[in-house]
């Protein structure tokens, strides 16, 4: 079997209020391939985002060692973990969580800013990205000209335009009607096959979740099941 | 229905560090203008405190200052015989002829300034009830004493009884300190005339102080100066003359004026400012508020409370921390040039009942500059659309 | 420079707020920078601070006492010394009796004023010439000429206050020095109008010595060569006695700074609420901008750039409105008070704008220095769950 893309072992996390500790996630095991999508779910206070936060490297395991990529995250520091964020995972947002001052031309190019891109390069990019996305002709409206499934499409142009391997999405349909919902839902899947990228979503909604190949089960912080969608069967075949 | 004032005020205790910071900005833009309009104050009050209409100085035409002025022996003695004139017990006219000059002399933060030495005889003394010896005794005439003020003996250096003053040929031996009720001659020396003469070789007068038996008396007395020939000098009463010299607190006018406007409108701003973020981070509230059945009014009124509360509170802090500065770190007099006479005039700083309501009402003020805008935003709110508000 | 956009839309995010905070930073800069011009009119000397190698002689007592004219010979011969005049402040009244057409009025010795003592002033030869050769002439400061609107031939009457005499004099034309405010006749023609004192005193000796290095010698040789006489003297440098007068008007210069000082630190608190505000309010946009790999340095430097963006706009509209509008109207509200003397030297120069601006920026940094690090230590996912 082919090495995991990221592989996650025993990882624990305690969150502390004053003197109280309350365990979130309790021994979690999980590996992910290159190229697989995988759907988190479980109820709220399940941990499923807070795994998806680590897997993401926007926070850190108490114990355990997350290793994507060859590299234990869960042990560097924050300015490389940020360095390390910025190359290797786009993130989307239950929300969108585009900035309101910034077009979504320039939401988009917001990460390359990290980049020693030059000008007509990051204008390349966010191009390319926003046409992927198919909002080519709304790249100088403002977030509030944008409609909610539009605003999502800029969010993951956001997240694709530094070519990161892995993809995270939180709840990416959480917020919209039937119809963006499923857009973004056949966007994800282009994504994946199209572009091989490694998608890790959090959903409560169990459609969103049979388009992936895989569902994992969380429950008061202990990974339930994992088992193959009929998505993730038709692929293997 | 009023929305309840607990409200508004849990709201500000509820952002300690904002309100905090606004409160103390109003607070220091309070402490400010009060501390420049105490000076004007003082300045004010010393130049027109205990200063008569019966005393009329008689002083040279065109003289501004007593010390420009020139009066010599013979118009005294004219000036004795005229009528209007109370006098005394002994029925000598209450007139006395006085000499001025000015010496430079140390202060006690070892800078020097300018202060106006007056030479005047008993009934120079007798007319003026005001002056009183608090500590030591009156000067003796043909000694070379002085007397100065208690005022003067704070801030200047050496002004102990039985120090000495010496500048230039000038040699004083200060033998009590007197009380000038607050007014200007509590920024003078007073030594007698006759020595003054002789130790300045001036045989002159600078101006003549006639008491006159009622206003009236008094205004006669300046027509009959003014309608003399022979004597060319002319009469005021010392309230004019004091008046004159409030010119001397113009500039500090124009300073309080100018620092109280920008520094109140800056505040509000940021008064403004405090309470746009609260209107905007409570929009939810509102809507509940006015859902609930509060009316638009309700809510103007209740944001302007707040507003008018961040600043009041501002404006108490403020009040205060003058008044404990006025009281008990700048209790000594301070200085500033009189530019009539080229010499230092004392004061101290007055924070006035008129003035601590007028620091409330200036930060009231800011709070309803302040509040307004934002209490109108509030109000105008659309229930509906603030409630969907996140 | 490629994050400048994205500061800028931040700064202009809530323009009332923004507006609001100009406002305030640029009211208190006007402030300032008015306040500080005056101190500097206050302070104005002649030489326009190169330093000038002159001394005043005044008596010791003060400046209402006379000094003899028989002393200007002695101090003529004290080794060092280059040139002598005799001055007498007239502070004579000129039109009315109101302060603001109030002027220095003072007399000189002409032969050698401009060319040997007073030479770091600026004079046309012809009018220098003219000067000398009229008895009843005057020069004056080019600033104070400006503002009476003095033509060449007018006449001017000066009525004397503790000098009994009126003086009608002629302008001939104007000089220019780093001090502008006063106006300059013949000793001679005080002489003539036969005053109490004429020929016998003078109100002081302005005098220029050589060699700076013998200014502690010169002034001690004159003041110990009268000391027992019936005039002993006190000789200041010129800055000395400039300063003199300064401190007479007491603390003002100290209340100045300290008022200054205080609506400083009140314009910071301002801003300082404001950023914080604005900080406080975009917590789970911190936290996205983190999580698409910006540093914590990056959103320091962000919110740091933005107060100081902030400032920096009020502090080149204050110093603008400063120079163009309000110390124009400072000198025209101060005009009827007794500080008209001084406002004639009343002027903008660069350095004070430059401090003015500079203080701006200070001001931002110091106000966006809590926000900032607040902002920079925000953990991604409590920001993203808005529990900060």
């Amino acid at each position: 079997m082919a090495e995991p893309l990221i592989a996650i072992e025993h990882v624990e996390k305690v969150y502390r209020r004053d003197a109280l500790e309350i365990p979130v996630l309790n021994d979690v095991n999980l590996e992910i391939l290159q190229g697989e999508f995988v759907s988190l779910m479980g109820p709220s206070g399940s941990g499923k985002t807070t795994l998806l936060n680590l897997i993401a490297g926007i926070d850190q395991p108490t114990r355990g060692r997350i290793v994507i990529g060859g590299k234990d995250i869960a042990r560097i520091g924050q300015s490389e973990l940020a360095r390390w964020r910025s190359r290797t995972v786009g993130f989307i947002f239950q929300l969108y969580n585009l900035l309101p001052v910034l077009t979504a031309f320039e939401n988009v190019e917001l990460p390359l800013l990290l980049t020693p891109l030059k000008r007509a390069e990051r204008r390349r990019h966010v191009e390319t990205a926003l046409k992927i996305v198919s909002l080519e002709d709304r790249m100088d409206h403002y977030p509030r000209q944008l409609s909610g499934g539009q605003e999502q499409r800029v969010a993951i142009a956001r997240a694709i335009v530094s070519d990161p391997a892995i993809l995270v999405a939180d709840e990416p349909t959480g917020d919209l009607d039937a119809k963006s919902a499923e857009e973004i839902l056949v966007l994800l899947n282009r994504l994946n096959a199209e572009f091989g990228k490694t998608i890790v979503m959090v959903t409560h909604d169990p459609k969103a979740a049979a388009r992936a190949h895989r569902m994992v089960h969380l429950d008061k912080g202990v990974l339930h099941a994992d088992e193959q969608t009929e998505a993730g069967a038709a692929r293997k075949a | 229905m009023a929305i309840p004032i607990k409200y508004n005020a849990r709201n500000l205790v509820n952002r300690k560090v904002s309100t905090g910071m606004t409160v103390l900005v109003i607070c220091l833009v309070v402490t400010v203008f009060l501390f420049v309009l105490a000076l004007w104050q003082g300045v004010n009050r010393t130049l027109s405190v205990n200063a008569s209409t019966r005393n009329v100085l008689t002083m040279r035409v065109g003289s501004q200052a007593e010390m420009q002025s020139v009066v010599t022996r013979d118009a005294y003695e004219m000036i004795r015989a005229l009528p209007g004139i109370e006098r005394n017990a002994k029925g000598e006219p209450l007139v006395s002829p006085e000499l001025l000059t000015l010496i430079n002399i140390p202060r006690q933060d070892g800078k020097s300034s300018n202060v106006q030495i007056r030479g005047v005889g008993p009934v120079g003394f007798e007319m003026r009830p005001g002056v009183r010896i608090v500590d030591g005794r009156i000067m003796n005439p043909g000694t070379n004493e002085a007397i100065v003020s208690k005022n003067l003996a704070t801030r200047f250096a050496g002004m102990g009884i039985g120090d000495r003053i010496k500048s230039g040929a000038f040699r004083w031996i200060i033998v009590g300190h007197f009380d000038g009720s607050g007014s200007a001659y509590e920024s003078e020396i007073w030594v007698d005339a006759k020595d003054l003469q002789a130790q300045s070789k001036r045989p002159i007068f600078s101006s003549v102080f006639v008491r006159a038996s009622d206003p009236d008396a008094a205004a006669r007395y300046i027509e009959t100066v003014k309608g003399d020939q022979r004597l060319k000098l002319e009469g005021k009463t010392e309230k004019k003359y004091y008046e004159e010299q409030m010119v001397t607190g113009a500039p500090i006018k124009v300073l309080a004026i100018l620092v109280g406007v920008f520094t109140a409108i800056g505040a509000s701003f940021g008064a403004m400012n405090t309470m746009y973020a609260q209107v905007s981070a409570r929009t939810r509230e509102i809507g509940t508020l006015r859902a609930i059945g509060f009316s638009r009014r309700s809510v103007l009124a209740s944001f302007i409370l707040e507003a008018l509360l961040l600043c009041v509170a501002g404006g108490i802090a403020g009040t205060t921390l003058a008044f404990i500065l006025f009281n008990l770190i700048l209790t000594k007099p301070t200085g500033t040039m009189n530019f009539r006479t080229f010499s230092e005039v004392l004061f101290n700083f007055r924070l006035t009942p008129p003035l601590i309501a007028g620091g409330i009402a200036f930060s009231l003020a800011m709070g309803v500059f302040g509040g307004f805008f934002p209490a109108w935003r509030a109000s105008r709110l659309k229930i509906t659309t603030a409630l969907r508000e996140v | 420079m490629k994050f400048f956009n994205l500061v800028w839309r931040n700064v202009f995010r809530k323009k009332t707020r923004t507006v609001l905070t100009t406002g305030s930073i640029v009211l208190v800069l006007v402030l300032i920078v008015v306040l500080t011009c005056l101190l500097q009119a206050m302070e104005q000397d002649p030489s326009g601070n190169r330093g000038s190698n002159r001394l005043v002689v005044q008596h010791a007592t003060g400046l209402a006492n006379f000094l003899p004219l028989s002393q200007r010979q002695r101090i003529e011969q004290i080794p060092g010394v280059v040139a002598v005049s005799p001055q007498i402040w007239f502070g004579g009244v000129y039109r009315d009796d109101k302060p603001e057409n109030f002027f220095g009025q003072l007399s000189c010795d002409p032969e050698i004023f401009f060319t040997k003592l007073f030479d770091d002033a600026t004079i046309d030869p012809a009018i220098e010439k003219e000067f000398r050769a009229t008895q009843n002439s005057f020069v004056a400061g080019q600033s104070l000429v400006n503002k009476f609107h003095w033509k060449k031939g007018e006449h001017i009457m000066l009525r004397g206050t503790y000098i009994p005499v009126t003086l009608d004099l002629v302008f001939v034309g104007a000089y220019r020095s780093g001090d502008e405010s006063n106006a300059f006749f013949h000793n001679e023609y005080l002489n003539q109008a036969k005053w109490f004192g004429a020929n016998r005193v003078t109100g002081i000796y302005y005098l220029k010595v050589a060699d700076a290095a013998d200014l502690p010698r010169v002034t001690s040789t004159i003041d110990k060569m009268f000391e027992n006489s019936d005039a002993p003297t006190k000789t200041l440098t010129e800055k000395q006695f400039q300063a003199s007068f300064m401190e007479m008007m007491g603390n003002i210069k100290g209340l100045i700074r300290w008022i200054s000082l205080i609506i400083l630190f009140a314009v910071t608190l301002i801003v300082a609420n404001t950023v914080a505000m604005s900080a406080r309010e975009r917590v789970t946009e911190i936290s996205v901008m983190r999580t698409l790999g910006f540093r914590p340095g990056h959103i320091l430097g962000f919110i740091l750039s933005e107060a100081v963006l902030m400032s920096l706009l009020g502090g080149l509209l204050g110093v603008v409105l400063a120079k163009y509008l309000f110390v124009p109207g400072m000198v025209k509200g101060m005009a009827t008070t007794p500080m008209a003397p001084f406002l004639i030297n009343f002027k903008v120069t660069g350095s004070v704008l430059l401090a003015a601006f500079l203080i701006s920026v200070g001001v931002g940094v110091l106000a966006g220095f809590v926000p900032a690090i607040r902002s920079s230590r925000i953990r991604i996912v409590d920001g993203l769950r808005q529990v900060v």
